[in-house]
Order: structure tokens, then C-alpha cells, then sequence
């Protein structure tokens, strides 16, 4: 498929801005070689999600809805960002001050995931819009809300669940859990446990869909 | 999700002069995809949305709906 040239060169200016921001700009430190695999992860994420889709797009907006595409760009976003959290989580350490430049590193790398991720969806809906526009053509409707409530309900439910384990494990976790349990370290593991609510929201979406579109 | 409800979407838009699904879904004012599922019987329409579709064919709810009764699934349900 032959891509238009003005998309092409807004992928290539939205790549360029990515790396100033995440090589060049001037609050780097210099152990920057930390961020380095996170930085491609993000870059990858960002650039194969947008390249697979305007690869498939056609297809995918004859066979999916605009909800359909969301959830599944949300859930592939959000494990990749679940799974770079995890992955560092060992490295912000038990005693992390937010001053740390390793720490405000894979902060960093977290926030232009989310904004990688904002910026895809943004596409996806606008190039929806323009193309049932002139249609007439619903982009959501009473299927879209119905599933969407029902993946809510389910992160909901596990948001609480988590909540509660870490409550009781901080209540009754004794002294082996006392030393993990730093003011920073339980804002590291919320941070994670949102995360990953956001997950299960959004597998439990694709979930839903592809049980709905079943045959 | 399938359901006890049977619809005749399908016929009626063959019916009807070929209405595209597509058609249908601007009409009833929802995507394609809910009028895919709805064909395949994976999806239970809101009452309002039944009543587009039926409003959409110019007949009643009756003719594009059709409930199949109580299953033994239903009734297993219903006794526990």
C-alpha cells in the first residue's frame, strides 16, 4: 500500500520531536544509557502502532469499530507500559528520592508512553471521523457503551481487589514488609496497580469484542 | 452472549430492496459492526434500537424480532 506523502511526513516530524524529547533535551542526565531500552520501547511502540494501522486501517474499519480499535491499541499500549513499569520497578529502589535522575528517567519514559499513546488514539479517532463523515455513519453506539461500562465494572473490580491485598499487607505484612514500605514505594506500587487496572480494562474490552464477533 | 431473541433483520433488508447493512446503520444511527452482530444473532438490542430497526423497515417490532421462549439453560437458571 502506497502511503500518502502527508502522512508519511508527519510520522517522520512526530519521530524527530520523540527523539529530541527523549536524547536531546537539555534535563537529561548523562547516565542517560539507563533510558536507552526504554526509549527504543517507547519509539517502537509508538512508531509500529501507527505504521500497523495505517497498514490495516482500511480493513480494520470495515471489520472493526472505532471502539474495537481503541480497545485494542489501549491494551497493547498500556502492557507495553505495564511491563517497562515492572521491568524498572527494581531499579527506582526501596528509597527512591523523585529528584534521582534514574528515577525521573523511567518516570519520563512512562509519561511519553501515555503521550504516544494519546497521540495514536487522537489519529485513529480524527481518521475515523473524517472517513464516516461524510457517511453519516455512527462511530459509537449503545454496543460500544454497553462493553465499555462492562470493562470499567471489571478494572473497577480489580482496582479494589488490589487495594485491599496491599491495605492487608501493609496492615499485617509485619516487619519483612515494613522495610519495602517507604512513602515512595507504596506511590510506586499505586502507580502500578493503576496500571495495570487499566489492563485489565481494556483486555477485558478486547475480551468482550471478540466474544461478541464470534462465530 | 447469544440470546433467545431471533431477529429477521437480514430478510427484511433483502426485502426491502437491498438495504446494505451500512445503510441500515446510518438509519438506526449505530455502526455497521452492531448491525453485523445483530444479524448473527450476538447481540440483544436496547428496546429504542429495536424500534429503530423496526421504525427503519416501516413494521413492527413483532416482525423483526421473535423471541424463541424459555431454554433449558433459561430454566436450570431460573430453579437455582
Amino acid at each position: 500500500m502506497k502511503l500518502p506523502s502527508i502522512r508519511v511526513l508527519f510520522l517522520d516530524g512526530l519521530a524527530l520531536v520523540l527523539l529530541y524529547m527523549l536524547f536531546l533535551s537539555p534535563d537529561l542526565p548523562k547516565e542517560a544509557h539507563l533510558g536507552v531500552w526504554g526509549n527504543l520501547i517507547i519509539l517502537a511502540a509508538i512508531w509500529g502502532a501507527l505504521y500497523a494501522w495505517v497498514k490495516v486501517r482500511k480493513v480494520a474499519n470495515d471489520t472493526r469499530s472505532l471502539g474495537e480499535q481503541l480497545a485494542g491499541i489501549s491494551f497493547f499500549f498500556m502492557v507495553v507500559v505495564a511491563a517497562f513499569f515492572f521491568w524498572r520497578l527494581h531499579q527506582l529502589g526501596w528509597q527512591t528520592s523523585l529528584a534521582d535522575h534514574h528515577t525521573r528517567a523511567i518516570g519520563r519514559n512512562v509519561v511519553m508512553m501515555l503521550i504516544g499513546f494519546y497521540i495514536v488514539r487522537y489519529i485513529i479517532t480524527q481518521q475515523h471521523r473524517a472517513l464516516l463523515g461524510t457517511g453519516g455513519e455512527a462511530m459509537e453506539d449503545e454496543r460500544d457503551s454497553e462493553i465499555s461500562v462492562r470493562a470499567g465494572a471489571h478494572s473497577h473490580l480489580f482496582l479494589i481487589f488490589a487495594i485491599i491485598v496491599l491495605i492487608v499487607q501493609l496492615g499485617f505484612g509485619g516487619n519483612v514488609f515494613e522495610q519495602y514500605a517507604t512513602p515512595v514505594n507504596i506511590a510506586h506500587w499505586l502507580i502500578g496497580i493503576l496500571t495495570l487496572s487499566c489492563v485489565v480494562e481494556y483486555g477485558s474490552a478486547m475480551w468482550q469484542y471478540h466474544h461478541i464477533n464470534a462465530e | 452472549m447469544s440470546t433467545n431473541i431471533k431477529n429477521h433483520i437480514r430478510r427484511l433488508r433483502f426485502e426491502s430492496g437491498d438495504i446494505t447493512q451500512e445503510a441500515l446503520a446510518r438509519q438506526c444511527g449505530v455502526t455497521r459492526q452492531t448491525i453485523i452482530s445483530l444479524e448473527a444473532g450476538k447481540y440483544t438490542p436496547s428496546l429504542e434500537l429495536a424500534f429503530r430497526l423496526a421504525h427503519a423497515f416501516k413494521v413492527g417490532v413483532d416482525d423483526v424480532f421473535e423471541w424463541q421462549g424459555i431454554t433449558e439453560t433459561d430454566s436450570r437458571t431460573a430453579k437455582a
